[in-house]
């Protein structure tokens, strides 16, 4: 055998210096875990740690010195005479809200994708888009439509469209756990539609067939055959709600105000409001355990079903039931659903918007002072939106966070798939691949209330952020982490490291490789990557809405803080504009992508 | 003069096994060398780590006079500044590109003046047949025709050592022997070291000029193709290379002892060794059929055997045949004239044995004395 190489001095710490200097990928990837680690894993390290120290003020509630380990907060959050205020009834609420739009998308969203994937309903193809639109506008656009129609007298300003005519419109019914849950149903139910409609046609009908040849009738093979296989996608839609739906702020908040509905999401926003730090930090912590117990589950779930779910998806022929007689009366159901979720919200909306007096249909009624007047009777607000200097503000801080953001979500994505699969089968690899994926676990507020509580104050070199475009950017861009880095690494997984590779033998260094050769074929990918996060931070209310101050007003915020001072119509207005601009945005991603409204999911 | 040093290489991916485990190659210039192994043997590490493109754990890997690799000494050339070519499996065609601007990358990189490298662009495709795409995308290209522009990409910039990993298996069988022609032209015009990674043997044996085994990240043996044929140094080797595979009985075998221990004892007594036999192995082709065993040749091994299924493919014929209490496989290159069921006797010539020591080590001492014996008493003809 030949002799052992000799050995020099400190020989492999060279090495590895000599590997790293040429091949930055490990180096960016160690770059971006920590940058995830302080902004993923403090905050909520933080917010934690908020939930057991006595805060500056409270020393006289608890005797104990500020900074001291307390178990005051879960005390007063759990066993104190206001618990029932601050957690338990809001608790309860959640999961009445929660349960109520779950079952309420399931049945509306179940039917349709039923009617659409398997059935000969006339206008299928249409209604396969048009009963997603109410997705794409914020959600809260319903909570608004819903007041303008049923507000009744016991909220100031002007009345809803109900009590203009002249009808009396009970507190349940204006107000509370009734509208939310229909309001947040009419905006999640295209979630079921979609991924219930996705298993549905990609079920493979020769199992179906294989049931009938032995003899099964329809309803047995109903029963035993289809249902248990959508079982998975059904379970995942419902957790997936359930987890939306722990995190939205916008209408249960519009919603339940006047009544003093609260849920998890609105009372951690009042306590922060309040001020009252520590328990907000444990409700916090409440809404994430919640959070991450419901994906947990989700996660379990989806892998017992593994085993079967990937069987078929060949043979998926087209088979589908004659609704006959049934024919025209499914139509009209169909009809229903999108009227009510499309036509009403947004007519109503506009009409609001045009009329002094909302619900009455006179010449002399319709206005558009709301819209362009600049003699409204109200002191803050005394211009209407389009002439008005705050629409145009919101709107450019709009664009500039949520563009920044968004281009920031497309290259950070890129990047993590580009690390994870280039280290793929290291440690560094699934741990990047994890930390990129936590913030999906955890509802926006929480997020946002984590976020307040690390970046309130300076902290060694890092200065308070609080108030500044840059949080605003920082916690969308961490918000939309899971989808970027999974539509990162998926789109570098299917290209692979090879061609890179290639390039690099053929003697490309690093940059070169990058612009020339990665970057070029991921356009399509890193387009859809800017894209998508874009249109759900238009929309995006949950995360900002505690960091927005009157300095970054934001579009959605300032539509919430219209409603806040009463100010419906204007309100309307500028939701309307959002929702147009959300609805313009995705037209032109599918026309530049192709991308289908389904990976729209997110957000 | 060794072209290409691999000098103790050990490979360990985190927290996993060796991948390579103390590796030892020289690779002579101009050779077609192959590294051959069933899939997971540190075949492709190895060319990875040849490339660059993978780090070595320890070791040093140099190409002639230069290093290329030194962990002990901390030397790292990167895989841009190595000049190799090293074509993928899945080719790894840049998508964006046309074939022209593909083949083109390389020698834009080396700052070569566009003439050349319309010249030698030109001259590479039309070497490879393609010279007519080079103006379509890589999407609008058969298999085969990517595989050539492939091919091509990386030797317009004409490396020093053309490395192959898996070349010809995305290919159809058709495909697979044309191109196998065509490399064995291009190396022998171009004359430059090639290193190939398969795990199908008969691309080995048809292509290389030096074949390295491998398994478990462990070079087995080193040799030209006959060698690792006629001389597989240990039982890896005998029953990998072959196809069908080696008739293979181990002295402790419960699945047939007496054939077993017959051809043991044979071995043992023809070779007359003094250590003891673990294992005996005959090639497919190396059995012979008789009605008789007195139409055995004298002093071969014979024992008695009936037919279980003739399996003609055209060419030759498989016999699937029960020997005593064994099952073995027979190839003829003959007609059999034999049917299922048939009570015959199997022979075969003690210089056909593959003989292994216990630790399945082959056992030269064998050899040897057979070739020693078969001089005394001249070739049995």
């Amino acid at each position: 055998m030949p002799p052992e190489p000799p050995r020099g001095r400190f020989g492999r710490t060279k090495y590895h210096l000599a590997v790293a200097r040429h091949e930055p990928t490990k180096l960016i990837g160690v770059l971006l875990a920590i940058v995830f680690l302080y902004l993923i894993v403090a905050p909520i390290l933080s917010v934690a740690s908020d939930a057991f120290r006595v805060h500056f003020g409270d020393h006289v509630h608890t005797g104990q010195e500020p900074g001291a380990w307390t178990g005051y907060y879960l005390w007063r959050v759990f066993r104190s005479d206001v618990s029932s205020i601050l957690f338990w009834q809001p608790f309860l609420n959640t999961i009445v809200i929660a349960v109520g739009t779950t079952l309420f998308a399931l049945v509306v969203g179940g039917a349709m994708a039923w009617l659409i994937a398997r059935t000969d309903l006339p206008g299928r193809k249409w209604f396969s888009t048009a009963l997603v639109v109410s997705y794409m506008m914020p959600s809260w656009t319903f909570a608004l439509a819903w007041l303008t129609i049923f507000k009744n007298r016991r909220m100031g300003g002007r009345q809803g469209f109900l009590e203009a005519m002249g009808v009396q419109v009970p507190d349940w019914l204006a107000y509370g756990a009734f509208p939310t849950i229909v309001a947040l149903g009419l905006h999640y139910y295209p979630f079921v539609l979609l991924l219930f409609g996705n298993a549905l046609r990609r079920m493979d009908s020769q199992l179906e067939d294989s049931a009938r040849v032995l003899g099964a009738r329809r309803r047995t093979i109903a029963q035993r055959i289809v249902l248990p296989l959508m079982l998975p996608s059904l379970t995942s839609a419902v957790l997936l709600i359930f987890a939306k739906i722990l995190g939205t702020f916008g209408t249960p908040y519009i919603l339940g105000l006047p009544v003093d509905f609260q849920v998890m999401s609105t009372s951690l926003f009042q306590s922060i409001r309040n001020r009252q730090n520590g328990v907000a930090a444990v409700i916090a912590l409440v809404v994430i355990v919640v959070g991450i117990l419901v994906i947990l589950v989700d996660s379990k779930i989806l892998k017992e079903y593994r085993r079967f779910v990937t069987v078929g998806s060949k043979g998926s022929m087209d088979r589908r039931t004659k609704l006959r007689r049934w024919r025209m009366p499914a139509l009209g159901l169909a009809m229903t659903v999108f009227t009510a979720s499309v036509i009403i919200p947004i007519g109503v909306l506009f009409l609001s918007t045009i009329q002094r007096i909302p619900g009455r249909f006179e010449l002399s009624n319709f206005t558009l002072r709301y819209w362009i007047g600049t003699d409204l009777d109200s002191v803050a607000f005394p211009r209407g939106v389009l002439v008005s200097g705050e629409l145009y503000s919101a709107m450019w801080n709009s664009f500039r966070v949520v563009g920044l953001a968004a281009v920031c979500c497309g290259v950070l994505g890129l990047l993590v798939g580009y690390v994870v699969v280039r280290t793929s089968g290291t440690r560094l690899s699934s741990m990047l691949r994890q930390i990129s994926f936590l913030p999906y676990l955890v509802p926006g507020i929480a997020f946002a209330a984590a976020y307040l509580s690390l970046f309130a104050v300076q902290r060694g070199p890092v200065p308070a952020l609080y108030g500044t475009f840059t949080i605003l950017v920082i916690v969308m861009v961490i918000g939309n982490l899971p989808y970027s880095s999974r539509a990162g690494i998926s789109a570098m997984m299917q290209l692979g490291r090879e061609p890179e590779e290639a390039a690099q033998v053929s003697g490309a260094g690093w940059w070169r490789r990058m612009t020339r050769i990665v970057t070029p074929i991921q356009k399509g990918a890193l387009v859809t990557g800017i894209i998508l996060p874009f249109i759900s931070g238009l929309k995006e209310l949950s995360t900002v809405i505690m960091l927005a101050t009157s300095n970054t007003e934001l579009l959605t915020t300032l539509s919430v803080n219209l409603v806040d001072f009463g100010y419906l119509q204007l309100a309307n207005a500028v939701v309307l504009i959002i929702a147009a601009m959300a609805f313009v945005a995705t037209y032109l991603a599918q026309r530049l992508t192709g991308s289908s409204l389904a990976s729209g999911l997110q957000g | 003069m060794p072209h290409i040093t691999l000098t103790a290489i050990d490979k360990i991916y985190d927290g996993e096994q060796k991948a390579v485990d103390n590796l030892f190659l020289a690779i002579p210039d101009g050779a077609f060398m192959c590294l051959l192994g069933p899939s997971g043997c540190g075949k492709t590490t190895t060319l990875r780590m040849i490339a660059g493109l993978e780090q070595p754990t320890a070791g040093e890997i140099r190409v002639a006079d230069r290093t290329l690799d030194s962990v002990e000494q901390g030397v790292f050339v990167p895989p841009e500044k190595r000049q190799m070519g090293l074509v993928f499996q899945s080719y790894a065609l840049w998508p964006h590109l046309t074939v022209q601007k593909n083949v083109d990358f390389g020698l834009r990189i080396k700052k070569i003046p566009s003439r050349e490298r319309a010249e030698r662009t030109e001259e590479v495709l039309s070497l490879l047949r393609i010279d007519k795409l080079k103006d379509r995308f890589p999407a609008q290209l058969s298999g085969g025709q990517q595989q050539r522009v492939a091919l091509a990409r990386m030797l317009a910039v004409n490396p020093s050592v053309l490395l192959l990993d898996e070349p010809l298996s995305n290919l159809d069988a058709r495909l697979r022997l044309e191109m196998r022609a065509e490399l064995k032209r291009i190396h022998d015009r171009w004359r430059t070291t090639i290193v190939f990674v398969t795990h199908d043997q008969l691309e080995a044996m048809t292509l290389a000029t030096l074949v390295a085994v491998m398994n478990d990240g462990v070079l087995q043996q080193l040799g030209s193709p006959m060698e690792i044929y006629d001389r597989p140094a240990n039982r890896f080797v005998a029953e990998f290379v072959g196809n069908p595979p080696m008739n293979y009985v181990a002295r402790d075998d419960t699945s047939g002892p007496k054939v077993a221990s017959s051809l043991v004892g044979y071995a043992a007594s023809v070779g007359e060794l003094a250590d003891p036999v673990g294992a005996v192995g005959v090639r497919p082709e190396a059995l012979r059929l008789s009605s008789a065993p007195t139409a055995v040749p004298p002093g071969a091994w014979h024992a008695p055997a009936r037919v279980e299924a003739v399996l003609p493919t055209g060419a030759s014929w498989t016999v699937q045949l029960r020997v005593l209490d064994g099952t073995f496989y027979l190839v003829s290159a003959d007609p059999i004239e034999h049917g299922a069921d048939d009570e015959v006797t199997c022979w075969t010539r003690a210089s056909d044995l593959h003989v292994f020591d216990e630790s399945d080590t082959r056992m030269t001492a064998y050899d040897d004395a057979v070739t020693a014996s078969s001089i005394q008493v001249g070739s049995d003809a």
